[in-house]
C-alpha cells in the first residue's frame, strides 16, 4: 500500500469514527442541531465511499447520481449546522434550499454523462457557502470563550480545509495531467480537515477539559478574593460575569434564596431586582428539582415567560442549583442565543461554576455573621462604656452633696441653735446643679444616638443668635467680640443651634485660663451659614483634636477644676450640626489657641425634623488646613446606633 | 461626734487628698479635718508628686482618673522614687476594689461614700 493510500484510509477512518460518535449523540439527543451533523457526516461519507466503489470496481452509472446528490447537500447541511449555533439570514437559508432542490432535480434530469461543468457546480457552490461558514464559526468563536469558542475555530478549520480539498479537485480535474503531488497534497488535506471536525464535533474528554481549563483557572483565580467584595451585590455580579466568561455564554444569572418569603430573587440586566415565582421558569426548575436542567428550545420549555426570552433572543438554558451540603442557596443560569451543540460539556461546568459559586456564598455568609456578631459585641461594649463612664460622673458631686448634706445634719443634731451653714446649702445647691446638666447631656447623648435631636426647624437669624449668645456669656476677663455683616437668615432648630454656640463660646472662654477675647464669626455662602468661634487659649494637642468630637472624650492637658463630665459637649454639638446636614471641625496649636467652625446648610436637605441614619454616616469631609485640623470621624458614634 | 479625737497627739505627717474634683477635695478635707486630721490637697497626680516631695503624708486618698498624671501614673512614679505609703484609692469607677489591687493599694473608698464610711476607712491606716 503506498504512502497516498494510506492518507486515504486513515483519512476515512477518522471521517466514520466521528460519523458514529455523532450520530450516537444525535440518537441519544434528538435535537436539531445533533441531527444535522449527523446528516452532515452521513453525506461526507456517502460521497467517499461512492468513489472508493467507483475506483474499485470501475461502475459508475446510478452511483454517480446518489454522490452528486450527497455532494449538493453538503454546503446545505454545514448552513445549516451554522444556522442552529446562530440564526443566519432567512433568504440565505432559502437560497440554498433552493440551490438544492434545482441540483437534484437536475441530477435526475440531466442525461448522462454529464458535462464537465455540470459535474463541478455543487463543488463551486460548495466553495462559495463553505467560505461563509468559516467565515460564520470564526465570528462565533471570537463571540464566546472556552471550549465552545475552540470547538468553533477547530470546526472553522475543518470548513476552510474541506473547501481548500474541493478546490483542488476541480483544479485537478482542469489540468491535462493528473500530478501524484496534487493527489497527495488532497488527501492529506482531507486528513487535516476531518481531524478537525473530529475535535470540532466529537474531541475527546481529555482535550474538553484542557480547553475549559484557561477560563476555569481565570475564574477559580478570581475567587479567592470575592467573598471580601463590598456586597453580596457585587459578588453576584463578578461570579454571573466570571460564569458567562468560563462557559462563552452570553449571559448568566443568579438567583438567591430569601428563606424568609420562599422565594427565589434574581437581578436584571439593568441591576433591578426581579423575583418570580413562575414553575416553568428554568431556573426555579433547577432549584425546586435540585439538579442541573438543559433547555434548547427555551420558550418551547418555559412557556411562561416565552416572550421575554423571544425579546432577548434567547436559545438556550442552562442551570444549575447552587447548594451547600444541605442548604439552598440559589440557582446559576446561564443563557446563550442559540442551542449550543456543546450542551453536555457545558452543563456538567455551570455545575461547577455553581458550586463554587455556593463556596463563595457561604464564604460570604460567614465573613457577614462573624461582623454581625463583632457588632453586637462592639455595641455591647460602648454602651457598658457608656453606663460606667455616665455612673462614674454622677457620682462625684452626688458625693459632694450627700457629705455636705450629713453635715449639716451633724452640725443641726450638736447645736440645733446654731444658724444653717450657708457654704452647705451653696455646695448642696451647685453639686445638684451639675448632677442636672449632667443628666441633661445624658439624655441629649441618647437622643443624639437615636437620630431624634432636633425637633421641629423654624426660621432663625444666626447672627442674632450668636449676638445674644455672646452678650450672655461675655464677661471683663474673657469679652466675646462678634464680626458679622448682614442677617444670616435659615431653617434651623433654634435652642439647639444655640446650645452648640453657647458651648463653643463657653469652651473658649474655659480654655483661656488667662483671660482674653473671645471671636465669634458669622458669614454666609448661598447654600451655608458659618459660624467661627477662636480663641487665643491652652490650644488642643494633636491626640486630643483626632478625638475631640467622640462620645468620651477629655482632654489630657485639661488643668482646668471645673471641667466635669464625660465630655459630651461637644460630641453632642457634633450630633446637632450633622442633624441640621452640615460639618463641624476644630483646628488648634497648643499654647496659641483653638478655632472651632461650624458649616450649616441654610435650607434642610430633608423635609420637617431631618432625622438622620446614624448606622450609615457620610464620610467626613477631611478638612485640611493650618496647622492642626481635625474632622470628627464618624464611626464611634456610629458603632451602636 | 470624733471631733477633736486625735487634736492632741497629731501625727507629723498629713493626709492627703488627691482629686481632679474640687468639690470632692473642699468636702473630704473638711471632714477630715474636723476629725482631727491635718490635710494637704492635691488637684491631680502632677501636683500630688509635688505635695509628697515637700512633705511625706501619713496617708494618701487617690482618685485615679486625673487629667495630666492619673492614679496609676502617681503610683507608678512613687514606686521609682522609691517612696512607700499607704494608699487608699477614692474611685466613682465600678471596679474600686480591682484599681486598688492594681495599684497595691491598702483599701479603697467608692464614692458615693459617708461621712461614717470615710472616717472609718482613714482611721484604719492613719490611726
Amino acid at each position: 500500500m503506498s504512502a497516498d493510500d494510506f492518507v486515504w484510509l486513515v483519512t476515512q477512518a477518522v471521517f466514520v469514527a466521528v460519523f458514529l460518535d455523532v450520530s450516537v449523540k444525535a440518537v441519544r439527543q434528538p435535537r436539531q442541531a445533533s441531527i444535522d451533523i449527523a446528516l452532515f457526516f452521513g453525506a461526507i461519507l456517502a460521497v467517499i465511499a461512492i468513489s472508493d466503489i467507483e475506483r474499485l470496481t470501475g461502475i459508475a452509472a446510478n452511483l454517480q447520481t446518489v454522490s452528486y446528490v450527497a455532494l449538493s447537500a453538503l454546503p446545505y447541511l454545514a448552513l445549516r449546522i451554522t444556522d442552529d449555533l446562530a440564526a443566519q439570514q432567512p433568504w440565505l437559508m432559502r437560497l440554498a434550499s433552493g440551490v438544492l432542490t434545482v441540483l437534484i432535480v437536475a441530477a435526475v434530469l440531466v442525461p448522462q454523462p454529464w458535462p464537465l461543468w455540470f459535474q463541478l457546480l455543487p463543488v463551486l457552490w460548495f466553495v462559495i457557502i463553505g467560505g461563509h461558514v468559516t467565515l460564520e464559526f470564526l465570528r462565533r468563536a471570537d463571540r464566546t470563550s472556552g471550549v465552545t469558542a475552540r470547538r468553533m475555530r477547530a470546526a472553522a478549520v475543518g470548513s476552510a480545509l474541506v473547501g481548500l480539498v474541493f478546490v483542488l479537485a476541480v483544479v485537478g480535474v482542469m489540468l491535462p495531467v493528473t500530478t501524484v503531488a496534487v493527489s497527495v497534497l488532497n488527501r492529506v488535506l482531507a486528513l487535516a480537515a476531518g481531524i478537525a471536525y473530529f475535535l470540532a464535533f466529537a474531541p475527546p474528554s481529555v482535550l474538553r477539559r484542557a480547553w475549559q481549563e484557561p477560563e476555569l483557572r481565570a475564574f477559580l483565580g478570581r475567587a479567592a478574593s470575592l467573598p471580601r467584595l463590598p456586597d453580596i451585590a457585587a459578588i453576584r455580579k463578578e461570579l454571573e460575569a466570571g460564569a458567562a466568561a468560563a462557559t462563552g455564554a452570553t449571559a448568566a444569572s443568579i438567583g438567591l434564596w430569601d428563606a424568609r418569603r420562599e422565594r427565589l430573587v434574581y437581578v436584571t440586566h439593568s441591576g433591578e431586582l426581579f423575583e418570580s415565582e413562575s414553575p416553568s421558569l428554568i431556573g426555579n426548575r433547577a432549584f425546586n428539582e435540585q439538579r442541573r436542567l438543559f433547555s434548547g428550545n427555551a420558550a418551547r420549555d418555559d412557556p411562561d415567560n416565552a416572550e421575554v426570552y423571544r425579546s432577548r433572543e434567547v436559545g438556550t438554558v442552562l442551570a444549575a442549583p447552587i447548594s451547600a451540603g444541605d442548604k439552598r442557596i440559589g440557582v446559576l443560569t446561564v443563557y446563550a442565543s442559540r442551542a449550543p451543540i456543546f450542551a453536555d460539556d457545558d452543563l456538567r461546568l455551570v455545575q461547577l461554576l455553581a458550586d463554587q459559586a455556593a463556596v463563595i456564598l457561604e464564604s460570604r455568609a460567614l465573613i457577614d455573621e462573624a461582623s454581625r456578631v463583632q457588632a453586637r459585641e462592639e455595641a455591647t461594649r460602648l454602651k457598658d462604656d457608656f453606663l460606667s463612664a455616665a455612673a462614674h460622673d454622677l457620682r462625684s458631686p452626688l458625693t459632694t452633696l450627700l457629705l455636705h448634706a450629713e453635715m449639716m445634719k451633724r452640725g443641726i443634731s450638736s447645736r440645733p441653735d446654731a444658724p444653717p451653714e450657708e457654704r452647705r446649702i451653696d455646695a448642696i445647691v451647685r453639686e445638684g446643679n451639675r448632677l442636672k446638666s449632667l443628666v441633661g447631656d445624658f439624655l441629649d447623648a441618647a437622643r443624639a444616638e437615636r437620630g431624634n435631636l432636633l425637633g421641629r426647624l423654624e426660621r432663625v437669624d444666626l447672627v442674632g443668635l450668636v449676638r445674644e449668645s455672646a452678650d450672655r456669656l461675655s464677661t471683663t476677663r474673657h469679652p466675646v467680640r462678634v464680626e458679622a455683616d448682614d442677617p444670616v437668615i435659615g431653617q434651623f432648630a433654634a435652642d439647639r443651634v444655640r446650645q452648640v454656640v453657647d458651648n463653643l463660646i463657653e469652651n473658649a472662654i474655659k480654655y483661656s485660663p488667662d483671660g482674653g477675647e473671645v471671636v465669634a464669626r458669622v458669614r454666609t455662602d448661598a447654600a451655608e451659614g458659618h459660624i467661627e468661634v477662636s480663641d487665643a487659649g491652652i490650644g488642643i494637642p494633636a491626640d486630643d483634636l483626632a478625638h475631640l468630637f467622640d462620645r468620651f472624650h477629655r482632654g489630657t492637658n485639661v488643668d482646668d477644676r471645673r471641667f466635669q463630665g464625660l465630655g459630651l459637649g461637644l460630641y453632642i454639638c457634633r450630633a446637632i450640626v450633622e442633624d441640621h446636614g452640615g460639618r463641624i471641625s476644630a483646628e488648634s496649636t497648643v499654647g496659641v489657641g483653638s478655632t472651632f467652625r461650624v458649616a450649616l446648610p441654610l435650607e434642610p436637605a430633608e423635609p420637617a425634623t431631618a432625622e438622620v441614619d446614624r448606622a450609615a454616616p457620610e464620610p467626613a469631609e477631611p478638612a485640611v488646613e493650618g496647622p492642626v485640623v481635625m474632622a470628627p470621624d464618624p464611626a464611634p458614634r456610629a458603632a451602636d446606633a | 461626734m470624733h471631733e477633736g479625737a486625735h487634736a492632741g497627739n497629731a501625727p507629723d505627717g498629713a493626709i492627703l487628698v488627691v482629686d481632679d474634683d474640687e468639690a470632692i477635695l473642699d468636702i473630704v478635707s473638711d471632714v477630715l479635718r474636723l476629725e482631727g486630721y491635718p490635710v494637704e490637697t492635691a488637684i491631680d497626680g502632677e501636683a500630688a508628686l509635688e505635695a509628697v516631695e515637700r512633705r511625706r503624708p501619713l496617708l494618701v486618698l487617690l482618685d485615679m482618673r486625673m487629667p495630666r498624671l492619673d492614679g496609676w501614673g502617681f503610683a507608678n512614679a512613687l514606686r521609682e522614687r522609691g517612696i512607700r505609703l499607704p494608699i487608699l484609692v477614692m474611685t466613682a469607677a465600678r471596679d474600686a476594689a480591682g484599681w486598688a489591687d492594681e495599684i497595691g493599694a491598702q483599701g479603697y473608698l467608692a464614692k458615693p461614700f459617708d461621712v461614717a464610711q470615710l472616717v472609718e476607712a482613714v482611721r484604719s491606716q492613719a490611726g
